[in-house]
């Protein structure tokens, strides 16, 4: 079990090296508009910046939840999730 | 002529000064981004936590514990506790590139300030030495509770090893308002486990899915003889590694008509082999037992958020396990019984918050969760904060009814009644030997400080 895993994953990180991860403000524009519906446009307007603002919510959020506007938004501990 | 010419200045100034304004505004954002976007950031919490329990025997029984002390109580034994500790998570990310990231966590759990942790025997970390760890110069011992990377090849692929986040798993997080604490749902197992994952994750129209195999071997070895096996009390060489692995399965949903979020887990965990209870001497190598055990678990955990655009969240927890004990240790007999045992045992847990809707009360949460567990299932909960058994009660019924009140952003109050009742156990450690039937039951009332940084 353990060496087919292994042989599978080293293969797998031989074929493919792929840019995977967006910033944070795009973070939160793709949590926006899946979460609550909202266009490109709306949800890049609610993605205020700065230490106080709603990116920065997101990111630093350590409730089970975030109100921005009328929109709230499911927080992530990535720390407890395997893989991401 | 003239006028023109000021005319389309001023329109060429006005355009070069947008332009100007614009991309300085892009600047000033680019930069405040860019504190929050270093390849190492650090967060985390401390809690203060006082809990006033009282347990009743309302059955007389014997037991052992694993290093021998024998434990009687008698019908109607009644005693209280009051317990004051400190818990601490220093959480670091790092991501050195966009495939790599880290996660770890430093953790301290306390009590206050024991001075008498050996029970009147002196040990290492007990007496007046607590009052100097960390400067004292004993040792230098720091604890991870977690420490693993994600390492990403693709979009939807990622591989993960180390020491992972399995322990606080759902539903734990519904009575702290957090995000999910832990990857492997409680009924799964409540333990930190090293291991290695691949992780599989996709989005079809709105349903993202992942799908993940983990292996997490269980070393069973002297690590100061480390040339050799141990072996057991039969002769028989131990397993050094026992296979422990597990699949997952997830699936989530947002921005439905019904309700905000719908999160489901299913899980599948088998270990086989496993001889715990081994006591190996330098020398010898030997083990002191034969016991194997063999545990089989398939686990559902589904929560519901936001429902009919309320402050409603729903939360489910199914377990149907197997053990199997064969064996014998000490001639008290293996895993859950005196012979050879293979038992199912099933649990659940059901979870309901309320998030209040008045802004006066800052999304304050009423909570309430109920336990129900079969005599012979096998739960785990290494990481409780509870000093009921909450999760860990065998044949019984358990409740937690709480309020979760937030001060500010960074500040929460809690307070909460639990009650556990524990019907069965066994002779030895509560696991192994004889099945004996119990009656006890324990209940607590608890406050808890708690500050997110």
């Amino acid at each position: 079990m353990s060496k087919a895993l292994l042989s599978f994953v080293s293969v797998y990180a031989l074929l493919f090296s792929f840019q995977v991860h967006a910033g944070a403000k795009d973070d939160f524009i793709n949590a926006v508009k899946k979460q609550c519906g909202k266009s490109d446009a709306d949800a890049a307007a609610l993605a205020t910046p700065g230490r106080a603002g709603n990116v920065i919510k997101l990111k630093t959020c350590s409730s089970a939840t975030i109100t921005v506007g009328d929109c709230t938004l499911q927080c992530k501990d990535a720390s407890s999730s395997i893989g991401g | 002529m003239l006028k023109k010419i000021i005319v389309l200045s001023a329109i060429a100034a006005s355009t070069f000064g947008t332009v100007q304004a614009q991309s300085l505004e892009e600047r000033v954002e680019a930069l405040e981004y860019a504190g929050y976007e270093n390849w190492w950031s650090f967060s985390g919490s401390l809690e203060y936590r006082y809990d006033s329990v009282e347990t009743t025997h309302n059955k007389a029984y014997t037991t052992n514990t694993f290093n021998g002390t024998s434990v009687a109580r008698t019908a109607g034994e009644k005693n209280s506790t009051k317990h004051h500790r400190v818990f601490t998570e220093l959480d670091i990310a790092a991501t050195p590139s966009k495939k790599l990231s880290f996660y770890g966590r430093l953790a301290m759990s306390k009590y206050m300030n024991t001075l008498n942790k050996g029970g009147g025997s002196y040990i290492g970390d007990g007496a007046f030495n607590e009052l100097g760890e960390g400067q004292g110069a004993d040792n230098s011992k720091i604890f991870f509770e977690r420490a693993f990377v994600n390492y990403s090849f693709t979009d939807n692929l990622t591989f993960t090893v180390g020491r992972l986040p399995t322990i606080d798993g759902a539903p734990k997080h519904f009575q702290e308002n957090r995000p999910m604490m832990g990857q492997y749902p409680l009924l799964v197992f409540g333990g930190v486990f090293d291991g290695m994952a691949l992780t599989y994750a996709n989005s079809f129209n709105g349903h993202a899915v992942k799908f993940r195999g983990i292996y997490t071997p269980f070393n069973q070895r002297d690590i100061g003889v480390t040339h050799k096996p141990m072996s057991n009390t039969a002769g028989q060489d131990i397993k050094e590694n026992v296979d422990a692995y597990s699949l997952m399965a997830e699936y989530e949903k947002t921005n439905m008509s019904w309700a905000r979020r719908i999160h489901l887990i299913y899980q599948y965990l088998h270990f086989g082999g496993l001889d715990a209870f081994t006591n190996p001497n330098a020398s010898t190598a030997q083990a002191s037992s034969t016991t194997n055990f063999n545990v089989t678990r398939h686990v559902l955990n589904l929560e519901v958020n936001g429902i009919a655009n309320t402050g409603l969240s729903l939360g489910f927890s199914y377990l149907m396990g197997n053990i199997k004990g064969t064996g014998d240790f000490q001639t008290l007999g293996t895993w859950y019984g005196t012979s050879n045992t293979d038992l199912d045992g099933d649990a659940w847990i059901a979870n309901l918050n309320y998030e209040m809707p008045f802004q006066v009360l800052r999304k304050a949460v009423l909570g309430f969760e109920y336990i129900n567990s079969d005599d012979d299932v096998f739960l785990y909960d290494t990481t409780a904060k509870n000093k009921v058994g909450l999760y860990t009660g065998r044949g019984g019924k358990s409740m937690h009814v709480f309020w979760m009140q937030p001060i500010d952003q960074n500040f929460k109050f809690r307070v909460g009644y639990q009650k556990s009742e524990n019907k069965k156990t066994n002779f030895l450690g509560g696991y192994v030997g004889t099945p004996l039937s119990i009656d006890d039951e324990a209940t607590a009332f608890y406050s808890s400080l708690q500050f997110n940084f």
